[in-house]
């Protein structure tokens, strides 16, 4: 008689069911639903669980922290510097502590990346970008804003008009603390319609220009008019 | 022969896994290692700018995912996997004793076949993981033939699925 694990599996005996099969449509089933549906759930948790289940494990952010050069550029509080130049009555550059005293805008939005992953319900703090422009003074002939960052190879560029929306800012709090250097601190720019590309880390300068130039991530195929809700011209109807 | 004429040679040999079984497990569990290495920096923000070089790891977890499915369906197909694809069907087909096993938790004790209905479940959550992974992978990686709601489900299944493959790689008894 052979041993027990060389007999053939009995498909024909009674008793013998296909849980195997079961289980592993079951599974299949509910990761098609999850990928459908899985947005709403994950709205309903909301930021307790952030993107995914990182927010429950210990020591677990619930950002994915892109960089493209690999590493973190760090800039010092007292030495942060941002430049305001180009089609401009003044040229400005900023000290932290300027930013710091102007107007707050205090925004609560997701962030919502182009890939997927979004972190609901985020606080956001800093100078509305029309305010910086307001400020400095744009000249005629200025068409878009261009966005260089202290890693020297993240660029991004908004029309005018995108700039200035109310919920584009120049952010200097964000999740009810400093930017830290993960995020994009001490300065970054948050541009809550759009896409997490078009809010550049590591902001060092701002150049008003006489046409769009797209940025890092539009030269590497993503939208120039990166509209979370789906519209692709240079103005949403979906934007306040 | 008997044992006592040759003492050196078993009497029995039991020939458990073929040399293709073997080949498509630890092929399929190094891509798994590869695939949970690469997927703690890319998850973990913290981890990511000690590690840094996200794009390459990126790159590394991306290729590993693609070629997932390859050891399984490659060692399944043809006329090596005809052992394989027996044990697929004892893993697959459970008796009422083993059923019994799985409604009471592991409480009960079944009479075992060559796998045991704890391995059965192992072996049936990997290939279910691995479906789901790739389904999901492949939103995230061509995320532009999809809508965002789709992207943003995929994400959260991808991590939660992550999460319990990890549990059950690390504390399976």
């Amino acid at each position: 008689m052979l041993p027990a694990s060389e007999q053939p599996a009995d498909e024909g005996s009674p008793g013998k069911v296909a849980v195997g099969r079961r289980v592993f449509l079951g599974m299949a089933a509910l990761g098609a639903a999850g990928i459908a549906f899985g947005a709403k759930v994950q709205h309903l948790v909301g930021g307790a669980v952030g993107s995914g289940l990182g927010g429950l494990l210990p020591g677990g952010d619930r950002f994915r922290i892109y960089t493209i050069t690999g590493t973190l550029p760090e800039i010092s509080r007292d030495e942060y510097r941002l430049v305001v130049s180009g089609l401009v009555q003044g040229p400005t550059s900023f000290t932290l502590a300027d930013l710091e005293a102007m107007p707050r805008t205090k925004l609560v939005r997701d962030f919502q990346c182009v890939t997927g992953w979004r972190v609901p319900d985020v606080h956001w703090e800093g100078v509305r970008l029309s305010e910086l422009l307001d400020t400095v003074g744009i000249l005629p002939g200025a068409v878009a804003v261009s966005f260089d960052s202290y890693d020297g190879a993240d660029t991004e560029s908004l029309t005018l008009d995108q700039a200035r929306l109310p919920d584009v800012i120049v952010a200097h709090r964000m999740l009810d603390a400093p930017v830290t250097t993960e995020h994009g601190g001490p300065v970054r720019l948050y541009v809550a319609p759009m896409f997490g590309y078009k809010s550049l880390k590591w902001l060092s300068a701002i150049r008003v220009v006489d046409q769009v130039q797209p940025g890092y991530w539009e030269q590497n195929g993503y939208p120039v008019n990166g509209w979370i809700d789906g519209s692709t011209g240079p103005t949403s109807p979906g934007t306040p | 022969m008997s044992q006592t004429e040759n003492p050196a040679r078993p009497a029995v040999r039991i020939l458990r896994f073929d040399r293709v079984q073997r080949i498509a497990h630890w092929a399929n569990a190094a891509l798994f290692g590869i695939l949970m290495a690469t997927a703690l920096p890319l998850y973990f923000g913290s981890l990511s700018t000690v590690v840094g070089r996200r794009h390459l790891v990126a790159e590394i977890h991306l290729w590993a995912g693609i070629a997932l499915p390859v050891p399984i369906i490659g060692s399944l197909i043809g006329p090596w996997g005809a052992r394989l694809r027996r044990d697929v069907r004892r893993i697959d087909l459970w008796t009422r004793d083993e059923i019994r096993w799985l409604r009471n938790l592991g409480s009960t004790t079944p009479m075992l076949d060559k796998y045991n209905p704890g391995q059965k479940l192992n072996a049936i959550f990997t290939a279910g993981a691995v479906v789901v992974m790739l389904a999901t992978g492949s939103v995230m990686q061509w995320f532009g033939l999809f809508p965002l709601t789709w992207r943003t489900g995929a994400t959260f299944v991808h991590d939660a699925v992550a999460f319990a493959v990890f549990v059950v790689v690390f504390t399976r008894p």
